[in-house]
């Protein structure tokens, strides 16, 4: 469709479907950034040894992380 | 699948997992074919010319404002009488959705009332309410942000959102009440809607595509904030181990080093 023809109040269409893709591109990227962010902390976390209570996968708990880090220091 | 199987944040994780992928493909088709629609096929209105296009965004945008409301109150209420695990997670990714549709219906509508009416805002009692609902959202986003315990943020949500829906009904029945600059409704109403077809069509359209990007965008925030609570679990229980942990380091070590 060419904008001509939406003639004198082209600019106000324009404007409205301009600020919709702006809105809803700005929603998408916080979205899509904000998951990014939270997998990258949840990753630290488990290469830290820090594991959900709840998580089944091979790995030392919390707890086992922290002894064993605390008898780590205690033996230096 | 039971409501009480999707209450299990991690059977709900796996669901919209399998979900996103297609809500994407449907949301970004309904775009497409909706924008065609409202741009290629519908006629301009004998009345209002082009700027007819501008209802394309304006309405979908404000049912979804008022939408998100309506799923915050119901997410309220899940959470204040069941305390279903992810209400209050719903309820928390609804609020920035919500506000950024009431935003862009305050502003398409803004936008559109400049050539029609002669003026971008008038306090009349629908745009007024409106404006009051972009507030409240902004208002619960901040008290989410400000009380540090998500359970206790989401109790004192649940409640505000609760007494808020008031507003809801205002917005709605405002056009009726008070005599407004705003249209009646045109619509929903008694006899039918006042549109015709070729025009109601890719409104119906947009209103569609609409519908699942608010979908889709509310299961990636829930997802996101299941994540952000699961990060916080285990920072916390890292944190309330360590003392325990040194403590026992520190009487271990002592007779060692009494020796």
């Amino acid at each position: 469709m060419d904008f001509s023809e939406f003639g004198r109040h082209a600019e106000y269409v324009i404007a409205a479907y301009a600020m919709a893709a702006l809105v809803i591109g700005i929603l998408i990227v916080w979205v899509r950034m904000d998951k990014t962010q939270l997998e990258k902390e949840m990753q630290a976390l488990e290469a830290s040894g820090i594991r959900r209570r709840s998580s089944r996968r091979p790995g030392p708990s919390v707890s086992q992380v922290v002894s064993s880090s605390a008898d780590d220091k205690s033996e230096s | 699948m039971t409501l009480y199987d999707l209450a299990n944040p991690t059977r709900f994780l796996k669901l919209v997992k399998v979900l996103l992928p297609w809500l994407i493909v449907a949301t970004v088709a309904a775009l497409a074919v909706g924008l065609y629609f409202a741009f290629f096929v519908a006629p301009e209105d004998y009345q209002q010319g082009q700027t007819v296009r501008i209802m394309f965004v304006h309405v979908p945008a404000a049912q979804l404002a008022l939408m998100c409301y309506a799923m915050m109150a119901l997410s309220s209420i899940g959470s204040l009488v069941w305390k279903h695990p992810l209400a209050d997670v719903s309820a928390k990714a609804s609020a920035p959705i919500g506000a950024a549709f009431t935003f862009l219906a305050l502003f398409s509508g803004a936008i559109w009332g400049k050539p029609m009416w002669g003026t971008f805002w008038v306090w009349d009692a629908r745009l007024t309410s409106f404006l009051v609902l972009f507030i409240m959202y902004l208002g619960i986003i901040a008290l989410w942000k400000a009380i540090e315990d998500p359970i206790k943020a989401a109790k004192v949500n649940a409640i505000i959102t609760l007494v808020g829906v008031i507003n809801v009904v205002i917005i709605k029945f405002s056009v009726e009440w008070w005599n407004t600059l705003h249209q009646p409704p045109s619509i929903i109403r008694s006899g039918g809607p006042a549109i015709h077809s070729s025009i109601l069509i890719p409104l119906g359209l947009m209103a569609l595509a609409f519908v699942l990007l608010f979908v889709t965008l509310h299961l990636m925030s829930m997802r996101n904030e299941i994540m952000r609570r699961r990060i916080r679990a285990m920072r916390m229980r890292a944190a309330s181990v360590a003392p325990a942990a040194s403590s026992n380091t520190v009487t271990k070590a002592a007779p060692a080093g009494a020796r």
